[in-house]
């Protein structure tokens, strides 16, 4: 019988990657589920006896809190730029890519890190997490159409970016990180 | 609701038929209902550029898995486990789910019946799949017509993490039935209908006629772990046959492998889709259409598929010639908007073999879907 302890469990190891892939740093990633179960905790302690939450799909609850403390930061701090994750040039330079080559993996990488940040949890969470648009939506809290939309436009952002096409909507531009670029091809 | 009807940015006409962008990118994902894939399919053999975009977009799916999965989870595919996290996480995370259980138990007695009742349901539907092709008249009487396959397995992969009132429930009784669920000890795979399915394999070599041979030995995945304990050759109603084979690791995590005779040649598409905790990888060859589910992250499958894939292809490759596949050869685990051919998704269920060790035939190999790339419709 599966036990209920297993359950959050589960959703552990996804919401750590999530988590990496949206803050592009590990340490700051452990922090933020940290702080997703601290809230569910919270959450869980002061409803107790009284209205609860909704739980219908504990995935997407916990994406939901894990991503509002995520909002919560990045309004804290007054500047955040989404630097190509560490971990990422990690697996860059250590993991073989028979489909993908090295290079292209790169310009994705690079490409990721110059999407708006609303389009880049979008592609995250529907692209890379595989989660449904309908859970997607509910993490995000914005309607069904809104995260098509963001999706939409940032995969093609990433598409152009990937073929080298300047794209005139973006908000803003990072400024390129030559050292590591630099590296990236000598691996090559 | 389904995506088919939500309203999109832009459409584009073809014959008579719509095709919005909402679709489009549904198509991507995997989470277009059946019904609409086959007219955004329409629509896109007839736009080679919009083809090439969503291949592209397909392409930086698979991308961001090669960026962002863990690397301690590359050699190892035991080393994900709650041992590997931090203290900290998992005793935080036991924490929460005491909490959980405690209201859950307070608040939620209906969804304990619910849950009841879907175990049962789970129950009787795992004495139909091994019982074989009534039960798939049963089964579709159920109410999940066109595909069981598919809504059995995306029943077995979706209730798991999506209700955690049932999951408790109904997992165990899942367990029983799904083939990818750690379960425990299976008939192992005799000699002989390793025989039978390698017969099966070499048949297909005779029914092509150019461009190599199909493989006529078994994939090897003792290299991550894997060991073929179950396999049969299985007949789909109005096509080839096809067969499964099933793998299990020490840890009782279990993958299956089917392929369908009808590759396509010169091209190879390898795509995949997630329903829930299962991982499905689909991909084709000139000979063969392959389908490889297995509970577990995409990551971890997908290192099985290429283990597969790579394993057929040397297979398949002249006799004396080098083990290492050509550098071009890599091709073929590109990813490629999805262009597996329409798949026998009308699967009939596996009839009783002749000879067939019955404890194999036992065994909860279920026939899944061959490459459908689009079949994760998901009813929302």
């Amino acid at each position: 019988m599966a036990k209920a302890e297993t359950t959050v469990l589960e959703h552990i190891p996804g919401l750590r990657r999530y988590a990496r892939a949206l803050t592009g740093n590990t340490a700051e990633a452990d922090d933020l589920v940290q702080e997703c179960l601290s809230r569910v905790l919270a959450r869980c302690r002061k409803l107790n006896g009284g209205q609860t939450d909704d739980i219908r799909n504990l995935r997407a609850y916990l994406f939901t809190i894990l991503h509002n403390a995520h909002i919560d930061r990045l309004n804290e701090r007054r500047r955040w730029s989404y630097a190509l994750p560490e971990e990422a040039l990690d697996n860059l330079m250590a993991r073989p890519a028979p489909q993908y080559g090295q290079m292209e993996l790169h310009d994705l990488a690079d490409a990721l890190t110059r999407l708006p940040e609303e389009q880049r949890q979008a592609v995250l969470l529907v692209g890379y997490e595989g989660m449904t648009y309908k859970d997607a939506a509910a993490v995000l809290d914005v309607p069904i159409g809104t995260v098509m939309s963001r999706l939409s436009r940032g995969r093609e952002a990433l598409r152009r970016l990937m073929n080298g096409a300047p794209l005139a909507d973006l908000r803003r531009v990072p400024p390129a990180r030559p050292a590591i670029a630099a590296n990236l091809r000598k691996v090559q | 609701m389904g995506v088919a009807s939500n309203r999109s940015n832009s459409s584009f006409c073809d014959g008579g038929s719509t095709v919005g962008e909402d679709e489009l990118q549904a198509y991507v994902d995997g989470q277009l209902d059946n019904r609409r894939r086959a007219a955004v399919e329409a629509y896109l053999a007839a736009a080679p550029h919009e083809a090439a975009r969503l291949a592209a977009y397909r392409s930086q799916n698979i991308g961001l898995h090669a960026l962002f999965d863990p690397l301690d989870e590359l050699g190892d595919p035991t080393a994900r486990s709650a041992a590997a996290l931090p203290p900290g996480l998992t005793a935080l995370a036991h924490e929460v789910e005491a909490q959980l259980d405690l209201r859950r138990a307070v608040t939620q007695p209906k969804a304990r019946t619910t849950a009841r009742r879907l175990s049962r349901l789970a129950a009787s539907i795992a004495l139909l799949v091994s019982a074989g092709a009534a039960g798939w008249i049963a089964l579709e009487q159920n109410g999940w017509n066109h595909d069981p396959l598919v809504a059995f397995t995306r029943q077995a992969a979706q209730t798991a993490p999506a209700s955690p009132q049932t999951t408790q429930k109904l997992g165990p009784a899942l367990s029983a039935a799904t083939p990818v669920a750690t379960g425990g000890p299976v008939a192992a795979g005799g000699k002989a209908s390793e025989r039978q399915v390698a017969a099966w394999l070499a048949a297909q070599t005779g029914n092509t006629t150019a461009s190599g041979a199909a493989p006529a030995t078994l994939p090897d995945l003792a290299a991550l772990g894997f060991e073929l304990i179950g396999e049969r050759v299985i007949t789909t109603a109005g096509g080839p046959p096809a067969a499964q084979l099933l793998y299990q690791d020490d840890a009782g995590q279990r993958v299956t492998l089917t392929m369908r005779a009808g590759g396509k040649a010169g091209q190879t598409s390898f795509t995949f889709a997630r329903d829930g905790a299962a991982s499905r990888f689909m991909w084709q060859d000139a000979h063969m259409a392959y389908s490889l589910v297995g509970q577990m992250e995409q990551d971890k499958l997908l290192r099985l598929a290429e283990a597969v894939s790579d394993s057929l292809r040397h297979e398949a490759a002249p006799a004396g010639g080098t083990v290492a596949a050509p550098a071009g050869s890599t091709a073929g685990t590109e990813a490629t908007e999805s262009t597996v051919p329409s798949a026998p998704t009308e699967s009939a269920p596996a009839a009783p073999l002749p000879g067939v060790d019955p404890a194999i035939e036992r065994s909860p190999l279920i026939p899944v879907p061959l490459p459908e790339a689009g079949d994760t419709a998901k009813e929302t």
